[in-house]
């Protein structure tokens, strides 16, 4: 969202006037951009459409190639389509790192506030998502549930975002996801960031616990446990091994959680808090 | 009356009429308009976000506000004292209200000579 009104150093000053207004009604080169991006899709997706209709066997063939591209074990797509929501863990080990990896199938994710949450039978994951004060139990940063502005703050600048369901993970002090959030009835949280564009990010706090993190991995939303007690800097580099481009912290040590497999059974992991915590919050796919 | 400045969220909206704020600084993602009252009003909203809309609500010969580095606008008919080398600059009315800002020293040097200029036409 880069604009004029954005791009001004601290050395220098600007007239505000209605001129600067007139520029936000032309159309600029960038969106003429993505005009053309769009459009490139639409082809390439009508052009999938009509190879897939008109030749099945080359589709068959196709199948094994992409699943090599895949590194680890990835959670295949359910055939069924039918399928209830579910997750699916795959362990791996990478450069010496143990990492457990579930992924949600068929479950819309949200964000999910008070103590009473890991009661709903419907849930398919859940993981504690904001970190919570321990001085007045309030949620640490800003933090939008359902549209609701729910608290406030800029300690951490990795965020996640769900708009319509499609979640978002990035780093940003100022971010329009967060305005999209209030808009769209979404939800939004801050947490450290880990992983920039594949690149690590340093945080502040040391020491070696077990850390979670939500990570995007070719294309797909992923949550991510060390197996054993490592320090942020080794834990970012294990998720930059694994080819995670995207990745913020999640409330790690032992915070709980759980998750249904394909059968149905379900696991829960960690330690549910003896005091209830009014805003211990989850992000959570049902 | 004049047209009023009316900023809204999805959650809020302020109306408030322009000679009424003095600076609006910001914080991230918020943005405090410090208000003559004394009243301040914190916003969802960039400074950007406030400067376009600031911009778009203006009329045509209406250009009392100053952005001033990132974090700051100011509204210039409050401006009662500059000092660019103690990055110090005063908003008064001299009468009711006095707020102390701070900016970059180039700014707010840059500031001065505007206002300078300005005075001498």
């Amino acid at each position: 969202m880069s604009n004029k009104h954005n791009d001004i150093n601290d050395d220098e000053i600007r007239i505000i006037s209605s001129t600067d207004a007139e520029p936000h009604n032309r159309v600029r080169p960038v969106y003429i951009v993505w005009a053309c991006v769009a459009a490139l899709l639409i082809i390439v997706g009508l052009a999938v459409i009509f190879f897939s209709a008109s030749d099945e066997i080359e589709i068959q063939e196709m199948q094994p190639a992409i699943e090599e591209t895949v590194a680890l074990e990835l959670p295949e797509k359910a055939a069924n389509a039918q399928l209830q929501g579910h997750a699916v863990l795959s362990d791996t080990t990478i450069n010496g790192a143990k990492l457990r990896l579930l992924c949600p199938e068929n479950a819309t994710p949200s964000l999910e506030v008070g103590p009473d949450v890991l009661a709903d039978t419907s849930i398919v994951m859940a993981l504690q998502a904001a970190d919570i004060r321990r001085d007045n139990g309030e949620i640490v940063g800003t933090c939008v549930v359902g549209g609701e502005l729910r608290s406030k703050g800029e300690a951490k600048a990795g965020f996640c975002s769900i708009i319509n369901g499609e979640i978002t993970v990035g780093v940003a002090d100022a971010t329009p996801k967060l305005e999209e959030a209030l808009m769209n009835n979404g939800y939004f949280f801050r947490q450290y960031p880990l992983v920039v564009g594949g690149q690590i990010v340093e945080n502040k706090p040391k020491g070696r616990a077990i850390r979670k993190a939500l990570a995007e991995l070719d294309g797909r939303i992923y949550a991510v446990s060390s197996l054993e007690r490592m320090s942020f800097y080794d834990f970012s580099q294990a998720l930059v091994d694994l080819g995670i481009r995207n990745a913020i912290y999640l409330v790690g040590a032992n915070s709980c959680g759980l998750y249904r497999d394909a059968q149905g059974k379900v696991f829960t992991f960690g330690t549910i808090p003896s005091e209830q915590l009014a805003n211990i919050n989850y992000i959570v796919w049902r | 009356m004049d047209r009023r400045l009316v900023f809204a969220t999805s959650t809020e909206m302020l109306r408030v009429p322009p000679d009424c704020v003095v600076y609006i600084t910001a914080d991230g993602n918020y943005s405090a308009i410090n208000m003559a009252d004394g009243g301040c009003f914190v916003l969802t909203l960039q400074l950007g976000q406030i400067e376009r809309r600031i911009a778009e609500m203006l009329e045509s010969n209406d250009n009392r506000f100053i952005r001033i580095g990132k974090s700051l606008i100011v509204n210039r008919d409050y401006i009662a004292f500059i000092n660019p080398p103690r990055q110090k600059m005063v908003l008064s009315d001299c009468r009711t209200f006095r707020h102390e800002v701070s900016a970059s020293k180039e700014a707010l040097k840059a500031l001065k000579e505007l206002l300078e200029r300005e005075s001498t036409k």
